[in-house]
């Protein structure tokens, strides 16, 4: 970072933005949602998976995620599928075998399952990845060939795990009574600071909860939230769940997989 | 350059010979060429032909496969690896901690899931225009794809017929070993149902080489479908030298 870069930069400045090129689009969180609820995906409720989506977006607004437009595309689909289901459906004697075809959910429905067979074709390939790089070529190469040095691959959770937790902590955060304003006292390079610290206590992994105290307000869940997404942009730390749904661990990256140096804790984003 | 050294050895099996072809060799060399290189010996000065001329392909797949079982049953940590279409040596899996130790090398980093998605998209669907990975992923996928290029897993293989004549992607050789893969084929075995239904299996000649070639984009080629991607491989890009630099 310039020191023009920090010379700008107003100390308090709370504007933060999480580049989500990095993490998943639209579909990704639609099929989290979908698995969430462990329904099939060709049995989706429209109604039901409008709302919840309309509730992350929401969440990611309130972070101030960078939504890309994608996200809102995919919003006004919804929409308009959900729309279309609630109109009488004109009854034709005799077509009854249309009916699938005029399910307006079919185009989403589709479009999911052949994203989902991507997907899951991309794990086999990342799995195939993960065991190239744990061997070496005569000369001491890696059998791989040099690949990205940006992104996280976090395992097999995703942001949407990450937001659904962030979602049980905020229910749980009192939300302050008006009247009452406080100055804001977190700030995200503080928290980032507070997690990596309280890491090494927890060998095994910290669990999602204890990023915030039980009775945190929601401001400082928020700022914990946005610090743990910039560590894992930054390979500072790993997350891991054992098992579907279960609870978020947050842990020390193995080794050697840091790669932006230094102790700054500068939001690196200008 | 006959070599007839009377002092010097000669070899005297063909699993030697094969072995000892596989191990120096820069990339991963195929049975063709090994048996190609056997073939065109030439005769010692003092007129010996040299042992191994009239080898067939198949002989040279049975001295390979000897050299896979046998370092498979002694556990000597090395093993015999088909990747992209050829042959090389690989330390065994489960050794890499100490091979990174006495190197003093981090572990590799990996393609990011989108990245993985993108790339996926590619390989099953070649030659492929960024507007349908873009459909399928429902993202915008330029920065994944300009990165892919950049790491020589994907290249530019042609230009649609679509209005604006957008490019097309595929997958390199050096996407195969990458993944470990022997060819496009074996993606079949991972899912069988991806691959485009009207045309093409997956199955392009893209393993033609070992070498991979550059993607430029610049680079044009008639026609809607490439059906011969080795007009791509223009640039003398060896992924050899591009992987060794830390």
């Amino acid at each position: 970072m310039s020191e023009e870069a920090n010379d700008t930069k107003a100390p308090e400045k709370a504007e933060y933005k999480v580049d989500l090129d990095v993490f998943e689009g639209p579909l990704d969180l639609l099929l989290y949602l979908v698995r969430k609820d462990e329904v099939d995906i060709c049995d989706i409720s429209i109604e039901r998976i409008t709302s919840q989506y309309m509730e992350y977006l929401e969440m990611m607004r309130m972070l101030d995620l960078d939504v890309a437009g994608e996200f809102i595309v995919m919003a006004s689909s919804l929409m308009l599928i959900k729309s279309r289901t609630l109109l009488p459906v004109e009854s034709r004697p005799g077509e009854e075998e249309d009916e699938e075809e005029d399910d307006p959910r079919m185009e989403l429905v589709r479009q999911l399952v052949e994203y989902k067979k991507f997907k899951d074709a991309s794990m086999s390939l990342g799995a195939k990845e993960f065991a190239q790089s744990d061997r070496y070529l005569f000369g001491g190469e890696v059998a791989l060939s040099d690949a990205d040095q940006t992104a996280p691959r976090l395992a097999d959770i995703g942001l949407f795990d990450l937001l659904g937790a962030f979602q049980e902590a905020l229910k749980r955060a009192p939300v302050m009574p008006l009247g009452q304003l406080k100055p804001i006292i977190w700030s995200v390079p503080e928290k980032m600071h507070l997690i990596e610290e309280a890491l090494p206590e927890h060998p095994g992994g910290m669990p999602f909860s204890r990023l915030f105290a039980p009775d945190s307000p929601r401001g400082e869940v928020i700022v914990s939230f946005l610090a743990l997404l910039e560590l894992l942009k930054r390979h500072r730390v790993a997350v891991r769940q054992n098992e579907p749904f279960a609870e978020i661990l947050v842990c020390q990256p193995p080794p050697g997989t840091v790669i932006e140096g230094g102790d700054d804790y500068e939001v690196s984003d200008a | 350059m006959p070599e007839s050294d009377p002092m010097q050895p000669v070899a005297s099996s063909l699993t030697q010979v094969v072995g000892a072809l596989i191990f120096s060799s820069p990339v991963p060399i195929d049975a063709d060429a090994i048996r190609k290189c056997l073939k065109d010996m030439p005769d010692a000065e003092d007129g010996t032909k040299p042992p191994f001329r009239g080898v067939s392909v198949r002989e040279v797949q049975s001295a390979i496969l000897d050299i896979q079982q046998d370092l498979e049953r002694l556990g000597l940590g090395v093993a015999l690896e088909e990747v992209a279409g050829g042959y090389r040596f690989q330390t065994q899996a489960g050794c890499g901690r100490w091979v990174r130790a006495l190197l003093k090398k981090d572990k590799p980093a990996l393609l990011s899931r989108p990245s993985l998605e993108t790339l996926a998209i590619i390989a099953y669907r070649q030659p492929v225009a960024r507007s349908e990975i873009e459909g399928i992923r429902g993202v915008a996928v330029d920065h994944s794809v300009r990165q892919l290029m950049e790491l020589h897993l994907v290249r530019i293989v042609g230009r649609s017929d679509l209005p604006g004549r957008p490019f097309l992607y595929g997958t390199t050789p050096l996407f195969l070993e990458h993944f470990g893969l022997k060819d496009l084929a074996e993606l079949k075995e991972i899912d069988p149902t991806l691959g485009r239904r009207e045309s093409k299996p997956p199955e392009l000649p893209l393993a033609s080489s070992g070498a991979s070639s550059d993607a430029v984009p610049e680079a044009e080629v008639e026609g809607p479908k490439v059906e011969d991607p080795k007009v791509e491989e223009t640039k003398s890009d060896d992924p050899m030298i591009e992987r060794s630099d830390d």
